[in-house]
């Protein structure tokens, strides 16, 4: 997870080095802002990245496909970006890196650029539809959507993340709300207060621990749903599946039947209880899995 | 329809406070005998005060959108039993009180867990301005289930603790040990 | 119990205003004495404050009437008097495009809600409820659907391609989730399961339609 986005952020600032390729134009623009400044970027091709600095400025850099145009201003109230294609059908990737205050509250849009995030700690709202997104350095809120992209993030305190068909891996944060239809999911955490999964098909899987308190739920109609935790576990579980199958490392129980057909459940209590773990499908399997020592964290 | 004549007293509706407005409305009237476009005026009158109150007692979008149909639905019902010495938002929210209440309990009886389920992004993002507002709203969400209601009912809507304990099916001083705890739970969680 | 203790029980009520007038002055004299009971009570103060102010009124983030209203044919009121029935061409018009094959099969269903006996010992609120909150739902995918119709040419093939194979996989599962609870009846994670397929679909459709 982490070489990939460290190779996004690196092939994305030897673009914004090289030097311009025939008919591209250099950009370069500067602003003084405040620590808190909303600044919204409109990129539809090629990358944009974003990094946070302890500066009162916004720096903003890159490349543009001949005739495109950059429009760029704004004050301490707010900042707006973005590049503006000669033809809307003209496809040749436009690319910017901003530095910006470390505490802003980022809102970029793209269509098919790749979306790369570090140092934010103010808020992030990015959405994307093919291209892919990497944000480190935990945002306290942030919203990522993608279509068909992969979303990579570190979540701060609250964290939304959405695709249709993209993968998403998701580390940390607070309250974790994940959605896709297709896509694989991964959520890795240990001091989560509440986490929520949920997809058609596509997989999901938890990796970490379950905190006191909290409560993580997992819900797929045809994906396989697996959690993998410490032998450790403390939690109430409850894992509810119309046809699929369970495979529960802890503990003896099985599947009991529910009554008028309405599916099958297994709850059981690991350790002394004190958290939540609800898993619910629809014919996906369930495994509740323990994780070895060394994936622990 | 042009004259709905619906402008009760913003404060028409809650408990304390209340002071009932008693008569009947022309579209309250014309709903009760039948009349679905009438009913229609007066779901657009009352339907956010009633999501309001149901989504704070349910602490959950998803259930606070079927709650509040199921308030007019019942309303729909019941009509002709409104005899208009209260006013019709009081006696709608008075209803969905009920609705989402006894729904809760008998939840509560099937699933043996109370704490909110929220989906993905019902619990609303603190934003900027109006973020303060937000975080109270998302704290009261994730109060536990009695907690929360108690304190809705209470502190937002001002009912009084022997009327709650009637309500929830509780004791007046369970109902003050609710509320104790869910003021406690909210400034910790608004602390942080 | 300390002095602190025994306040930090009385301010609930001494807040509340309700509190006896001889408690009343104690909890105010203590207030006086201690920094840590009178910010613990300026914290309160300003919460009750804040909760008093929140507002009354929230619009619902969907139109809920269609699903009210489809409800209204089958439960009269006591009084019955004139049925309307009303046509509604928008709706009409979005159900003739069919846009995936399953998906229509979905709405003929979704227009007979299976038969439904109430789960027994819970309440019996969940069936008309279900087949209400089902019909709200297909009317908004309808909607949707018609608005994405239009705007679908000019999407980039590859984004036509991701939305309508993601599409095909919620119908299939809406298709499924729908058999399985008119085979087993009122099934609280059945119909979980199917609310989180129609809220995929309406958010797919809803962002394809922004695109
Ligand atoms: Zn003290």
């Amino acid at each position: 997870m982490l070489r990939i986005s460290l190779i996004t952020v690196s092939y994305a600032v030897l673009v914004g080095l090289a030097p311009p390729a025939a008919g591209q134009q250099r950009v370069e623009r500067r602003l003084t802002v405040g620590e808190r400044t909303p600044i919204r970027v409109h990129n539809l091709t090629g990358s944009t990245t974003v990094r946070g600095w302890a500066h009162d400025s916004v720096v903003l850099t890159g490349t543009l496909p001949a005739g495109a145009t950059l429009y760029f201003g704004g004050s301490a109230g707010g900042v707006k970006g973005g590049v503006e294609l000669a033809d809307p059908a003209d496809t040749m990737p436009a690319h910017l890196e901003l530095r910006v205050p470390r505490g802003a509250r980022v809102w970029i849009k793209s269509a098919s650029g790749d979306i790369t995030v570090e140092g934010v700690s103010g808020g992030l709202d990015v959405y994307t539809v093919s291209g892919r997104v990497s944000v480190r350095g935990a945002a306290a809120e942030l919203t990522a959507e993608s279509m068909d992209g992969a979303v990579t993030v570190e979540a701060g305190r609250w964290a939304r993340v959405k695709t249709a068909s993209g993968a998403i891996a998701v580390t940390g944060g607070e309250d974790v709300g994940v959605a896709t239809v297709t896509g694989a999911v991964t959520y890795a955490a240990d001091a989560f207060r509440r986490a929520r999964l949920e997809s058609v098909s596509g997989d999901l899987t938890f990796r970490g621990a379950v905190p006191r308190g909290s409560r993580l739920e997992l819900e797929s109609h045809g994906g396989q749903v697996t959690v993998e935790v410490p032998a450790a576990l403390s939690a109430e579980i409850a894992i509810t599946t119309f046809q699929g199958e369970v495979h529960n490392a802890f503990g003896s129980q099985s599947l009991r039947p529910l009554p008028d057909q309405r599916g099958r459940a297994l709850e059981f209590t690991a350790g002394t209880g004190g958290a939540d773990l609800i898993v619910r499908t629809f014919k996906g399997d369930v495994r509740l899995l323990r994780a070895s020592a060394k994936t622990t964290r | 329809m042009s004259n709905p004549a619906l402008s009760f007293p913003p404060h028409a509706f809650s408990g304390r406070r209340a002071v009932p407005v008693p008569r009947v409305t022309d579209a309250v009237a014309r709903a009760a005998a039948g009349d679905r476009a009438a009913f229609e005026t007066l779901y657009r009158e009352h339907a956010g005060r009633v999501y309001a109150l149901c989504l704070r007692l349910a602490g959950d979008t998803t259930r606070a959108e079927e709650y509040t149909q199921d308030v007019f639905v019942r309303a729909w019902q019941r009509l002709a039993s409104f005899r208009g010495d209260a006013a019709f938002s009081s006696w709608l929210h008075r209803l969905a009180v009920n609705v989402v209440l006894q729904d809760r309990r008998a939840e509560r009886r099937r699933l043996r867990r109370v704490e909110p389920t929220d989906d993905l992004g019902s619990a609303p993002a603190p934003r900027d301005r109006i973020a303060a507002r937000l975080d109270l709203e998302t704290a009261i969400a994730a109060l536990p289930d009695a907690a929360r209601q108690v304190f809705v009912l209470y502190d937002i809507e001002g009912y009084g603790h022997a009327e709650i304990g009637r309500l929830l099916g509780i004791a007046e001083g369970t109902s003050k040990a609710h509320l104790h705890r869910a003021r406690r739970l909210l400034r910790e969680a608004l602390e942080r | 119990m300390s002095d602190c203790e025994r306040i930090g029980v009385l301010l609930d009520d001494y807040l509340s205003g309700t509190l006896r007038a001889g408690d009343r002055t104690e909890v105010e004299r203590h207030l006086e004495a201690c920094p840590t009971c009178a910010r613990e009570a300026e914290t309160l103060r300003r919460l009750l404050a804040d909760a008093r102010a929140l507002p009354r009124s929230i619009a619902p983030p969907r139109d809920l009437w269609r699903g009210i209203d489809a409800r209204l044919e089958e439960e009269r009121p006591a009084r019955s008097g004139r049925r309307f029935i009303r046509v509604r061409p928008r709706l009409l018009a979005a159900a003739a495009v069919v846009l995936v094959a399953v998906t229509a099969a979905v709405a003929v269903q979704l227009a007979r809600p299976p038969a439904q006996a109430p789960l027994a010992g819970g309440p019996a609120v969940t069936a008309p409820r279900y087949a209400a909150v089902a019909a709200d739902y297909a009317a908004a995918v309808r909607e949707l659907e018609a608005s994405f119709v239009q705007r679908y040419d000019r999407l980039p093939p590859e984004t036509r391609a991701v939305v309508s194979r993601n599409l095909a996989v919620i119908d299939t599962a809406i298709a499924e989730a729908r058999a399985a609870l008119a085979a087993a009846g009122p099934n609280p994670d059945l119909e979980t399961l199917l609310w989180a397929s129609y809220r995929a679909k309406l958010d797919l459709l809803g962002r394809a339609t922004k695109l």
